[in-house]
């Protein structure tokens, strides 16, 4: 892969986006599900912050398998704090 | 049967509580749209992305249709990786029920377990088929509007079809869990499987096409216009989801 | 009037479980399970209850058989299970108007349950809040609700006093005592001695799967306590 920054610019940017755009927005709206549902249980989930590097650096499958698996891994000590 | 209705009711309203229904029909859209995105703009892509020098596109290369392309979102997008998401969400089905002790609660209460099970398959049958649905309209709309037109009954009647293999692995899900119980096993399993129908699918025996995953052929048969259509898988898979249906029935029984 | 005949459970594999448990049961009666943890009596309950099949023996409730009728069995019981399991997505409403719908009662006697019981309970405003933000004797209270809306003819509670507080344990004190008296059945399991020798009047005293005591209070305690009755049989371990 060419990393070198000029390969950026070089980018047909007008080209590409109408490839790019949807797919971006619907990731954006994903990440941002699963954003959501990270905030209200981070309390309760097995190593939360593992998940929300994944929900944020893997695109697609990171958020997707939060919502999946990650949210249902619930710490077991949670039942007794409560009582 | 009220009951039955009571119990899915329970089911889709505890899946909408979970935004399951946002999420997963979210999931699909991205991957109905990847396929025809990505054909359509590859030689953009491989242009600017880089590191494809090496690689070159024959500018005569013909252009895909509109059937293949649909083709290759299904087969390769959704009975991949949007099979695999599918079973693991289905994972928690029977067993969570039973590790959480509401199978307990189901059981002591005056429902049958055939509205127990019924409720399950229809449930978790209904929230897959509503993202799918939607996943694969709008894959539909993009497909269109990218490389031409393609008849919209066929594209009805192959999601319909489509969806019968759906149920059938859902009615597969059910059953793996009643043998076994970790969550993550159940998956693999069910993944396994599923996987192992499709592959048999593909060979041209009729032994292979009464297997479950003969539906499937029927229902890609829809979107590359094939006339000897073989509509028998309908009754074979039918009979499939019930055979799937007792044996759970008589598994729980027996516990 | 439950009769439970010869009953056996074990489970695949071991010696674990239930054997021959004989019980007979008439209305108006309150009566307690004991033993050690792992003896049996969470088997037999859930057996009694329909959550597991047994090998052998029969149960009738009024004469309608478990294994021929268990949907016209189940209408007639209400079974409190030891740990609490609930939807927590739910609030304690909408839990109880699946329960309502489940058992088809009617909302106007739903609503007429729920006055007197949520009272008596002392829920307050809690009932509309989502289950999940209960504390685990809430969680109790609410399926003690539950199991009692739709009046059942047997009242089974596995380790019911567990986690309640004294109110709570007042009330449900009470409430067998009253249900027994209007002519249900209660059966509870439980390892609080000096509580069963005053609520009950049967006793079944279960050892390593092995019904040992069968008898009512009376008799029992004109020979021992149940303390001392409980540990002369677990001795010999």
């Amino acid at each position: 892969m060419n990393t070198d920054i000029n390969a950026l610019l070089e980018i047909d940017w007008p080209q590409i986006l109408p490839f790019a755009l949807p797919i971006i927005l619907f990731n954006l709206l994903l990440i941002g599900v699963a954003l959501y549902d990270w905030f209200k249980r981070k309390e309760l989930i097995v190593s939360p912050y593992i998940w929300l590097a994944a929900i944020i650096l893997l695109q697609l499958l990171g958020p997707i398998l939060y919502l999946v698996i990650g949210r249902r891994m619930i710490r077991n000590d949670y039942s007794r704090e409560t009582s | 049967m009220t009951n039955f209705y009571t119990l899915t009711r329970t089911e889709l309203v505890e899946a909408a509580k979970e935004f399951k229904f946002i999420w997963l029909t979210l999931f699909f859209v991205i991957l109905g749209i990847t396929q025809p995105l990505i054909t359509k703009y590859m030689d953009v892509i491989l242009k600017n992305v880089g590191g494809a020098d090496g690689i070159t596109i024959d500018p005569n290369r013909p252009v895909p249709s509109s059937a293949e392309i649909l083709l290759s979102t299904i087969s390769g997008q959704f009975n991949q990786i949007g099979l695999i998401i599918l079973i693991i969400s289905f994972m928690g089905l029977i067993a969570a029920d039973r590790n959480s002790g509401m199978q307990d609660f189901i059981l002591t209460r005056p429902v049958s377990l055939r509205s127990y099970l019924l409720s399950k398959l229809m449930g978790n049958w209904v929230i897959s088929m509503f993202s799918i649905s939607i996943g694969a309209a709008v894959s539909y709309g993009y497909t269109i509007f990218l490389f031409g037109s393609f008849s919209f009954s066929n594209f009805l009647l192959f999601l319909l079809l489509y969806s019968l293999w759906i149920l059938f692995v859902v009615s597969l899900a059910i059953l793996i869990s009643t043998f076994v119980k970790s969550p993550i096993l159940i998956a693999v399993t069910t993944i396994a499987a599923s996987i192992f129908f499709i592959l048999i699918k593909g060979f041209n025996h009729f032994l292979f096409q009464l297997s479950p995953g003969g539906i499937l052929n029927l229902a890609e048969n829809q979107l590359l216009s094939v006339h000897d259509l073989n509509y028998f898988s309908i009754a074979t898979c039918l009979a499939f989801i019930l055979l799937n249906l007792s044996w759970t029935n008589r598994n729980l029984k027996k516990s | 009037m439950l009769s439970i005949n010869n009953l056996t459970k074990l489970y695949k594999g071991s010696e674990k479980g239930i054997k021959n448990l004989t019980l007979d049961l008439a209305e108006g009666d309150i009566c307690a399970f004991i033993g050690m943890n792992g003896a049996g009596k969470t088997t037999s309950i859930k057996s009694i209850v329909g959550i597991y099949g047994f090998d052998q023996g029969a149960i009738e409730l009024d004469g309608v058989s478990i294994e021929k009728n268990p949907q016209e069995f189940k209408q007639m019981v209400g079974y409190s299970p030891d740990t609490p399991v609930l939807y927590g997505n739910m609030t304690g409403y909408s839990y109880l108007e699946l329960i309502g719908s489940i058992y088809q009662i009617d909302n106007e006697t739903i609503n007429e349950q729920l006055n007197t019981l949520l009272k008596k309970l002392n829920f307050g405003s809690a009932i509309h809040e989502l289950i999940s933000t209960y504390s685990h004797g809430m969680k109790q209270r609410l399926v003690l609700i539950s199991i009692l809306m739709h009046n059942p003819k047997l009242i089974i509670l596995d380790e019911p006093f567990v986690g309640l507080d004294p109110n709570a344990t007042y009330f449900l004190q009470e409430e067998m005592k009253k249900r027994a008296a209007e002519g249900s059945i209660v059966l509870y399991s439980t390892h609080v001695l000096e509580v069963a020798e005053k609520l009950c009047n049967k006793v079944v005293m279960i050892h390593n799967g092995e019904v040992v005591v069968n008898d009512t209070m009376i008799n029992l305690l004109s020979e021992s306590s149940l303390g001392e009755k409980f540990r002369s049989i677990t001795a010999h371990e």
